[in-house]
């Protein structure tokens, strides 16, 4: 694998990974603030809106880079692919973590409370998961199909 | 000023394009399809349909591309660029959202397009994209 190869995969591994951990403690650390938040209750509520905020910047800039990967690993080595399998399966794993996260939020988007952002997070994290989708197209699926290599292969030549 | 580099010349498109744009064109939500094309399309040099959206093929000199235009709210565009030749083929468009919206297109659907485009490149049968306009225009490419 080359240094820049492998620097690119490092790093948008590294940035799903803390994205991972930043999700799970976001998870808690919301439970701990809703516990009897009320109306009044403007610091709790406005570090929610920040947490939220924070996390949507960084999923888009992990969709940003699982996206890039596809132009930047052109003749991915079997250790390559196995990195972005990992990229994919624990981009999964945040989704099902910010599918819990938005339940547990639902005391304040049903009462009408940082609605935006929380729509916002949640297309986010709808093209997250669309991008994963796509990445898993790219670098798994589609080069599995015949129909669809040999098409590549007769482009090639054009 | 113009730029000779610009592939505004050279964007093509098969006839599924052409007639999912006229179909979105007559639904009051996709109103700004035309709009969006435009500002994804004209005065662009073939480095700018690289390394946007998802590369499906991964190839470098012959991308086939998946793009978002237009947001969380927009549209998918499928295309292929051919690097050499400067040249966009734009295959499909489809809403995200709206009554015409649908989800992340399937892996066959991906491969068809794909195919059809070849097809279409190799017998010229395809339109000329004119995007100097407020509205995109296509005019049948002569073989």
């Amino acid at each position: 694998m080359s240094t820049e190869t492998s620097e690119i995969l490092r790093r948008i591994r590294g940035a799903v990974s803390h994205e991972s951990f930043e999700k799970r403690s976001f998870k808690r650390d919301i439970e701990e603030l809703l516990v009897n938040v009320t109306d009044d209750d403007l610091d709790s509520i406005n570090t929610i809106r920040g947490r939220i905020t924070k996390s949507t910047l960084h999923i888009e800039k992990c969709c940003e880079g699982v996206q890039q990967l596809s132009w930047q690993l052109p003749n991915p080595s079997l250790k390559q692919l196995e990195v972005v399998n990992d990229i994919i399966v624990l981009g999964r794993s945040i989704s099902d973590m910010c599918d819990d996260l938005i339940d547990s939020l639902k005391s304040l988007w049903s009462n009408g409370v940082i609605n935006a952002e929380i729509e916002h997070f949640k297309e986010v994290m709808d093209h997250w998961e669309e991008v994963l989708d796509d990445a898993e197209a790219a670098f798994f699926t589609l080069p599995a199909d015949n129909n669809f290599m040999q098409t590549n292969g007769e482009l090639e030549l054009l | 000023m113009a730029s000779l580099s610009y592939c505004n010349e050279n964007i093509y498109c098969i006839d599924d394009f052409e007639l999912a744009v006229k179909k979105l064109r007559k639904n009051n939500s996709y109103k700004d399809v035309d709009e969006l094309l435009i500002s994804s399309l004209k005065n662009k040099n073939i480095d700018d349909f690289k390394n946007k959206g998802t590369n499906l093929n991964r190839s470098q000199t012959h991308p086939y591309v998946k793009l978002d235009v237009g947001g969380r709210s927009g549209f998918r565009l499928y295309y292929l660029a051919i690097v050499h030749e400067g040249s966009v083929y734009l295959g499909f468009i489809h809403p995200k959202t709206g009554s015409k919206g649908s989800s992340n297109t399937v892996n066959d659907a991906r491969s068809e397009l794909m195919s059809k485009l070849l097809s279409a490149i190799k017998s010229g049968n395809l339109s000329k994209v004119d995007v100097s306009g407020l509205k995109l225009s296509f005019v049948k490419k002569v073989p």
